[in-house]
């Protein structure tokens, strides 16, 4: 409550002022950025390397990035081209940062990568710059000549796609997308660049091994040499043989079969290979992953060793079969297919099956038998769709360790969560829910520890959704969905409206971006933005739930989501000292000026107000939160607005009490008998007096 | 206990006005003295303070303002009657003279109608009084209530309103 003396200075006074010139318009009118907005330098990436958007490259463009020409100012004879890729997916960080500069004769050369701004979008994208392919590619080969000898594959084909897969592996990253469209047989053989798609979403599925075939092909996640030597095995396949067979067969009988009678049988059906090619197709279309060939494999072979390969045996695990849909089945990852394919028709009946009693009857697996009865067991008569759903994952993860992890209408392995949750948020598909129910329900975890199949390199994505699985459910700014979308797609730009334009990949740029746009978007647009806060936690790293208990005396500013948002901004600033923002601090002092309404006390309010353009130019969003993040200022304004009331509700009633109509006829009525019999008293005495006096005879 | 039986068991409570013990033994020993002095006077002055017996029955108010006001006037109005009857003594010629007096009677009664004028006017100045101080209170009670909205802002008002 105000002293007797300012209330005496408040009386000159009556209303305090409420608006007051803060000067943070004019402010931010004289500020220019130093960071720009982004759109200085168009289509060019380190000053020499152009992009032509009027010259776009259809051949070379697909689904995730689109080719255009381009030119290298630093060496214009080089034929290059530039590849743009799409927003809103996350692209492969680390083989760019890896073969960016690196040069090999089977490899394209990648000049360089990077955000660059592309005036015929008007919106800045990773823009990479590739040497130009030279000659027809293999796949043109195909279609126009057909076959070839075997000799001539190993020579035209096998050795230098040896040395370009070894050249991958010492630079820590593979392929990912083999496939004939992307194999130039120029003089040299060619492998075309790898860092414009995700893996596996370019490839056909004949060149995917059946446990990443299943998946979405942005659900695949990361490859590894295995799977590139796998399509290698394809390609040389359709060299030799070619694949029409295969190709006629359609995606779902060729997937069955090749679970029926395993990979190698798919392919090689009754047919006979040359001697030192059997090796070869029974190592790459190994059915198991840890099994399957590598680089190193490949080299041995090449070199001319031989490993005397036993041909895998027709897969027929069960001795007696488990009839589902009319059909004998004996193989459990056809089941597991099978129950995939008809999973509305399976979760009606799986309780009845007895499949645990199949599993250990005739599998003769009796732990696998006792997982399936636990995992009925404890979904019981689960009657919600989603716990019956988790229940059919975990059964047909049980029955298809090695295969990926099945949802409804979802399939997928756990590190192609990330770009698929990426996808799936872009579209604002329903199917979130579901890839959310699996990260929440652990199923990854489950589905790793059922076998040891391909799984090694799943492990730093485990160790990632056991983290955000705690983040999912906060509904915090900086957590919840878009922290998960963040957290496990590292390279993915900040989707937030206002930055996604501008490509920003980590919290400096996005605070650089934001100094930029201040001017233009200050001050009716909020920084409530789940987007941001997402990116800017998740790439800072916070870990905890931003509250601001200085100001629990104010909900109204404890639970402000936007001061949130700045906070988390503060604290991407202050990890950079040398950071001056101050476009954006005045930006963040205007939103915070708003919010101080929530002050009670005019006078307090005012004088913050006050404060607020000399924080501001300090550049500092700490600074300018100071002005309103205040224990002191938010005790004194709340025990101040109590007493105040309290006081105002006091004086309320002493004003009715004084007003009230019969009180002051019952005052009146009493103080006037008072009166009235005071007065006659006197007269009383004055009379006896002087009746006495005359008895007396005075 | 619900709202209907607390209607049946309300009891209405009469303020009955009793004299306490030492008035009545006052008027007791007052009474006999005069009847003593006065004699048959004791009579007249009975008459005389009729006006205040009247009102004694009838004021049932907590302080008895009309009562007091009324038999103080009525009392000095009876004084001048008492003062004769001491002065020349209870004699029927005394008597005679006080009672056949107009004056007397103008007197006695007169009083005890200027004490319930008194007692009709007083009230209203009092009125007068009240308000005019009461507004006073209210205009420095109105001040301090705008020196808090202007500092706290409308939100006080509000609050106050909620709370009441």
């Amino acid at each position: 409550m105000a002293s007797p003396a300012r209330m005496d200075a408040l009386d000159a006074q009556v209303l305090i002022e409420e608006q007051v010139d803060t000067g943070l318009k004019s402010l931010l009118e004289g500020y220019r950025s130093p960071f720009g907005s982004g759109q200085e330098r168009r289509d060019e990436l380190n000053k020499h390397l152009i992009l032509h958007a009027e010259r776009p490259i259809p051949r070379l463009s697909h689904s995730y990035a689109q080719a255009y020409a381009a030119e290298d100012l630093h060496n214009a004879e080089r034929q290059i081209y530039a590849l743009v890729f799409e927003a809103g997916i996350p692209y492969r960080a680390q083989a760019i940062q890896e073969l960016t500069g690196f040069a090999h004769p089977n490899l394209s050369y990648l000049h360089g990568a990077g955000t660059v701004f592309c005036s015929h979008l008007g919106e800045a994208r990773m823009v990479a710059f590739v040497d130009m392919p030279e000659g027809n590619t293999l796949a043109d080969y195909l279609n126009t000549q057909g076959r070839m000898h075997p000799n001539v594959v190993k020579e035209k084909l096998l050795i230098p796609m040896g040395q370009a897969l070894t050249a991958l592996r010492e630079r820590k990253t593979c392929h990912g997308n083999l496939r004939p469209e992307i194999i130039y047989m120029g003089d040299t053989l060619l492998l075309g660049e790898c860092i414009s798609a995700p893996c596996g979403t370019l490839s056909h599925y004949l060149y995917e091994p059946p446990e990443r075939r299943q998946c979405q092909p942005l659900a695949r996640g990361e490859t590894t040499e295995k799977t590139d030597l796998y399509a290698l095995g394809v390609m040389v396949f359709d060299l030799m043989y070619g694949l029409d067979k295969q190709r006629d067969m359609g995606e779902q009988e060729f997937t069955r079969l090749s679970m029926d009678v395993g990979c190698y049988h798919a392919f090689a059906g009754t047919r006979e290979f040359p001697d030192v090619y059997t090796d070869f197709f029974r190592g790459v279309f190994n059915d198991n992953p840890n099994e399957r060939w590598g680089v190193d494999h490949l080299l041995q072979w090449l070199d001319g060793k031989r490993f005397n390969m036993i041909a895998p045996a027709t897969a027929k695990e069960a001795s007696r079969p488990f009839l589902f849909q009319g059909e004998n089945i004996f193989n459990r990852r056809v089941l597991a297919y099978q129950f995939h394919r008809h999973w509305r028709e399976t979760v009606k009946d799986i309780k009845h099956m007895k499949l645990d009693r199949w599993a250990d009857m005739s599998l003769h697996k009796p732990e696998m038998a006792e997982r399936i009865e636990r995992t009925l067991r404890i979904a019981g008569d689960a009657s919600t769709e989603k716990h019956v759903n988790d229940m059919m994952s975990r059964i047909l993860s049980i029955l298809d360790p090695c295969g990926p992890i099945r949802g409804v209408n979802i399939t997928l392995r756990p590190d192609g969560i990330g770009p698929l949750m990426a996808q799936l948020m872009a579209e604002g598909n329903s199917e979130l829910n579901t890839l959310m129910n699996f990260i929440e329900t652990d199923i990854s975890n489950f589905w790793s520890e059922l076998d040891d199949y391909n799984k090694a390199e799943q492990n730093t994505v485990l160790w990632k959704l056991q983290r955000v699985r705690t983040y999912m459910k906060s509904r915090a700014f900086g957590f919840g969905p878009e922290r998960l979308l963040y957290d496990l797609n590292p390279s993915l730009a900040c989707q937030s409206p206002l930055l996604k334009s501008l490509h920003i990949m980590n919290p400096n740029d996005a605070l650089k971006a934001l100094d930029g746009l201040a001017k233009q978007l200050a001050p009716d647009t909020s920084f409530m933005d789940r987007h941001l806060a997402a990116f800017v936690a998740s790439r800072s790293d916070i870990s905890k739930e931003i509250r601001l208990l200085d100001l629990s005396t104010i909900p109204a500013l404890a639970d402000n989501p936007e001061l949130v948002v700045l906070k988390i901004l503060a604290k991407a600033q202050a990890r950079n000292e040398r950071l001056v923002l101050v476009g954006l601090s005045t930006w963040a002092a205007m939103r915070v000026e708003k919010m101080l309404d929530e002050i009670h006390n005019r006078t307090i309010r005012r004088e913050m107000k006050q404060q607020l353009r000399a924080l501001a130019s300090t550049g500092s969003l700490n600074d300018v939160l100071s002005a309103v993040v205040n224990r002191d200022m938010a005790l004194q304004d709340h025990e101040g607005f109590a007493k105040a009331i309290a006081i105002f509700q006091l004086n309320q009633a002493k004003i009715d009490k004084l007003r009230n109509p019969r009180l002051i006829d019952k005052q009146a009525s009493d103080l006037g008998g008072k009166l009235a019999s005071t007065i006659s008293n006197f007269v009383l005495l004055i009379t006896g007096c002087f009746v006495f006096g005359r008895l007396l005879g005075l | 206990m619900s709202k209907e039986s607390e209607k049946k068991t309300k009891t209405v409570t009469v303020t009955v006005h009793r004299m306490s013990g030492r008035n009545k033994f006052l008027l007791i020993t007052i009474s006999l003295l005069l009847m003593a002095f006065l004699r048959t006077g004791f009579l007249i002055f009975l008459i005389g303070m009729l006006p205040s017996i009247v009102v004694y029955f009838f004021d049932r108010s907590e302080h008895h303002y009309t009562f007091r006001t009324i038999f103080s006037c009525n009392l000095a109005g009876c004084l001048p009657f008492l003062g004769h009857m001491f002065e020349y003594g209870p004699t029927n010629a005394s008597l005679h003279e006080a009672t056949s007096s107009t004056l007397t009677w103008v007197l006695m009664y007169g009083s005890a109608i200027m004490g319930g004028a008194l007692i009709a006017f007083t009230p209203q100045i009092a009125k007068t009084m009240i308000t005019g101080l009461h507004q006073t209170q209210i205009a420095r009670l109105q001040r301090s209530q705008a020196r808090i909205e202007a500092e706290w802002g409308k939100e006080v008002t509000n609050y106050s309103a909620k709370f009441n």
